[in-house]
């Protein structure tokens, strides 16, 4: 369903990504984790056709998205890092549009939206703007928008940021029956246990090639470590982590 | 039918209505948030949009003594879509720069199913919706006083439907021919031009672009009144060379007057008319979501340190607050291209008008000796005083970072002090050096440095005292307020229309009943002193109260 073929992205002399391959299957949750800048969301900016790769080519459902972006587009759901919504429209408003612009049925749409909603207990602010909603509310409308059009492939950078407990447990569950049904889900995340407990497959990146790939006991395996915390802080910490905060208290003391 | 039209050019229907639809929401609907959802939807209006059309219905109320003091509607309508044009372009570039540029979009559409040719076109058809509501506020009185004015000149009361058709015709022509051909100049320039390059470009052109048609809201009307009568009835064939006289030509048509010259000139600006808009959906998307993906992703190049000058300014005050406000005006005057720009707005217009204030016998109004027709033509120059405090100010409280002024709301320093910091800031960095140049230009006319130092005390007492009374108003946080369509517009337009009649009324007191006798003069001044004063006191008061009740925009 996601497969990259020596694809590289450099921004005028800057790397993001190098020669990177990969190949995610239908039913799997693939974890792609990686430190700050390492070229993470750089990845998913090409995957979902929102930048061109320098070199290198990667097909998504199938379709090429050099050659095909509005194929791919039509086949995935993402939802970003950034959080980017109109906030002068209100969640129903919102996720009209996104139906529209997929061109759903005015009334399978309305009731997708209106259980969306009622699911993540929105229903009572739908007629309020976006601009009004906490950042838990626009995560729950970011996550609705993504999969209104029940795409087949979904990309989630940080999906759970915001979330509250409740919302995060539900939706974790989501993404288990949906890889269940056979939808490829792309999960970009920092909250490392997350990502241990419910993706199938994890790979880890680093000044933008890939360092280690496998389960998360494969990964933890090959590092002579315990969990997969133990082994990203090996394979891309630079500094001891108790070493550093100890550095910061004297700082604050200086 | 349209339906399928879309189809031909590649565009796809549905999608188009939709991103139109939310295009037009989301200008009509407030940028800040005043309102509950419970709240009705009448509140949900942008009101500056809904003012500055109204602001422009005004001007175009005005514009109205061209089609009566010109009996030849050829050369009338000719000043009309000339300054119809010129609007439009100014519009085009302050309002609607973030049509062709925009970023924010882009994250969100980026990743749907949208091609860029669909996105544009609804982007165009959105640009042709706001083009025709600004064209038709400023023209629609012209129009209606085109099928008024002859039968006025002598010919009894009766409404000549030929001429509106004309005018009404030729205004649509012009405003939505001239909204295209920038966006086709536009983006063929994103082509080649990094956009934030671009925008900086874009931002100076539409500076120049103000300059051109304040100056000819100032200047044609009494340019009109000077050769009204000496047009020529048969038209030079140079002026067939501005495009807006092949649009003036219809009239030739509405009247009978046709003749070859006239019909080729009409059928060009028809041609010219038609030709642009499938030009500009097909020449223009094919590289414009890549231009745009490239120029919203591609990191800005790193600054390391801070400057000298960021430290330099930062050390002149001594109040922490004062040091902080400081060193974001400045960063953001070196950074933030529309906030330098409203800044710098002010030196076009100030040029402009000593220009116009010099012009009428090279004599600038001396309030010690005062008479009539200097004031009349110096007035625009104390202007600039009430338009300077008021710009700043306003520039200074919107932002697109609106959203980082959270810092104000959570640090533990006085929101009051913030704000009086602004005012300090504004007047020492920008007021006074504005009056040090006026002072300059005084010294040369009045030949009195007594005179000029006794003129300057009042105008820096004015200076501030309108900055007060702009922060008493409306105080706010810096950069904390987020920008919306049409408030620039609106403000220059309320500044342009009130401001004159404020300041003449004061220089016309002060010049007859102060400066005339110096113990007046004193006495008045330390009412004026007296006067601040109060005021700050009660700014203060106002500031802490309303501050209690602000909320982060955000």
């Amino acid at each position: 369903m996601i497969e990259t073929q020596q694809l590289t992205k450099h921004y005028d002399t800057k790397v993001a990504v190098v020669n990177l391959n990969l190949k995610v299957s239908g039913g799997e949750i693939f974890g792609f984790l990686g430190p700050n800048g390492a070229g993470k969301s750089t990845t998913v900016k090409i995957l979902t056709g929102m930048i061109f790769p320098s070199s290198g080519n990667a097909q998504v459902a199938g379709f090429d998205i050099l050659k095909e972006p509005l194929e791919v587009k039509k086949r995935i759901g993402y939802v970003p890092e950034s959080g980017a919504l109109f906030e002068s429209l209100t969640g129903w408003e919102y996720l009209q549009l996104i139906a529209d612009l997929h061109h759903l049925d005015r009334q399978i749409a309305g009731k997708r939206i209106e259980e969306f909603l009622h699911l993540f207990g929105l229903w009572d602010d739908c007629h309020a703007r976006l601009q009004q909603y906490s950042k838990g509310m626009k995560q729950k409308i970011l996550i609705s928008a993504a999969l209104i059009s029940n795409p087949p492939v979904l990309f989630l950078d940080e999906p759970l940021n915001g979330l509250d407990a409740n919302a995060a447990l539900v939706f974790k569950e989501l993404l288990k029956k949906l890889s269940m049904q056979g939808k490829t889900i792309f999960f970009t995340s920092h909250v490392l246990e997350v990502v241990e407990r419910i993706c199938t497959r994890i790979a880890i990146i680093d000044h933008g090639g890939i360092i280690a790939e496998g389960t998360a006991q494969q990964i933890a395996d090959s590092t002579g470590t315990q969990t997969l915390e133990e082994s990203f802080a090996k394979l891309t910490g630079v500094r001891d982590a108790r070493e550093s905060a100890q550095d910061f208290l004297e700082a604050l003391g200086s | 039918m349209l339906e399928r039209l879309f189809t031909a050019y590649d565009i796809d229907f549905i999608q188009w209505k939709a991103l139109t639809r939310v295009a037009i929401r989301l200008a009509n609907r407030q940028s800040s948030l005043r309102f509950d959802s419970t709240s009705s939807r009448r509140k949900d209006m942008n009101y500056s949009l809904l003012l500055s059309v109204f602001i422009y219905f005004f001007l175009g109320l005005v514009m109205t003594s061209f089609v009566f003091k010109l009996h030849d509607s050829f050369w009338s309508s000719l000043i009309l879509f000339t300054i119809v044009a010129f609007m439009v372009g100014s519009l085009m570039l302050v309002e609607f720069g973030t049509i062709v540029v925009a970023p924010e979009d882009y994250h969100i559409f980026s990743v749907q199913p949208v091609s860029s040719r669909t996105y544009f076109a609804a982007k165009v058809a959105f640009t042709v919706f706001y083009v025709l509501i600004y064209t038709m506020a400023l023209g629609l009185p012209s129009v209606i006083a085109y099928g008024l004015v002859s039968r006025l000149r002598g010919e009894g009361f009766a409404i000549n439907p030929y001429q509106m058709i004309a005018a009404f015709v030729g205004l649509v022509m012009v405003g939505v021919g001239v909204a295209m051909t920038m966006i086709v100049v536009y983006t063929a320039i994103l082509r080649y031009v990094h956009f934030r390059k671009l925008k900086n470009v874009l931002s100076y052109l539409q500076l120049t672009m103000s300059f051109i048609i304040y100056g000819s809201y100032s200047l044609l009307p009494s340019s009109v009144e000077k050769v009204g009568a000496d047009l020529p009835a048969t038209k030079p064939w140079w002026v067939y060379l501005l495009p807006m006289s092949w649009y003036s030509s219809f009239f030739n048509l509405a009247d009978g007057t046709l003749d070859s010259v006239s019909l080729l000139a009409a059928a060009v600006g028809l041609i010219s008319f038609v030709g642009i808009i499938p030009f500009a959906l097909s020449k223009i998307s094919i590289t414009y979501a890549e231009s745009l993906s490239e120029a919203s992703t591609v990191p800005e190049e790193k600054q390391s340190g801070q400057s000298t000058g960021s430290r330099k300014v930062s050390s002149v005050f001594q109040r922490d607050e004062d040091r902080a406000i400081a060193m974001l005006i400045r960063s953001q005057f070196k950074h933030d291209t529309r906030f330098r720009l409203g800044i710098l707005a002010i030196i076009p217009l100030t040029i402009l008008y000593l220009f116009m204030g010099l012009r009428g016998g090279g004599k600038l109004y001396d309030p010690f000796n005062p008479d009539w027709k200097s004031l009349a033509n110096s007035a625009l120059i104390y202007f600039v005083i009430v338009l300077f405090p008021m710009t700043i100010k306003e520039a200074v409280t919107r932002s697109e970072s609106y959203l980082a002024s959270w810092i104000f709301f959570v640090t533990p320093s006085s929101q009051t002090r913030l704000v009086l910091s602004v005012k300090k800031i504004l007047f020492w960095f920008f007021v006074v050096p504005y009056l040090s140049v006026l002072a300059l230009v005084f010294l040369y006319y009045f030949r009195n440095i007594l005179h000029v130092l006794m003129h300057l005390v009042v105008l820096l007492l004015f200076s501030y005292s309108f900055l007060q009374v702009f922060l008493l108003v409306n105080p706010q946080m810096p950069f904390s307020v987020p920008r919306q369509l049409g408030e620039r517009a609106t403000m220059l337009g309320t500044v342009m229309i009130l401001g004159p009649i404020v300041l003449v009324g004061l220089l016309l007191g002060f010049s007859f009943f102060v400066y005339q006798n110096t113990a007046v003069y004193i006495v008045v001044v330390a009412l004026l002193v007296v006067l601040t004063m109060l005021l700050e006191k009660f700014l203060v008061m106002r500031i802490s109260r309303k501050l209690s009740r602000l909320e982060f925009r955000g």
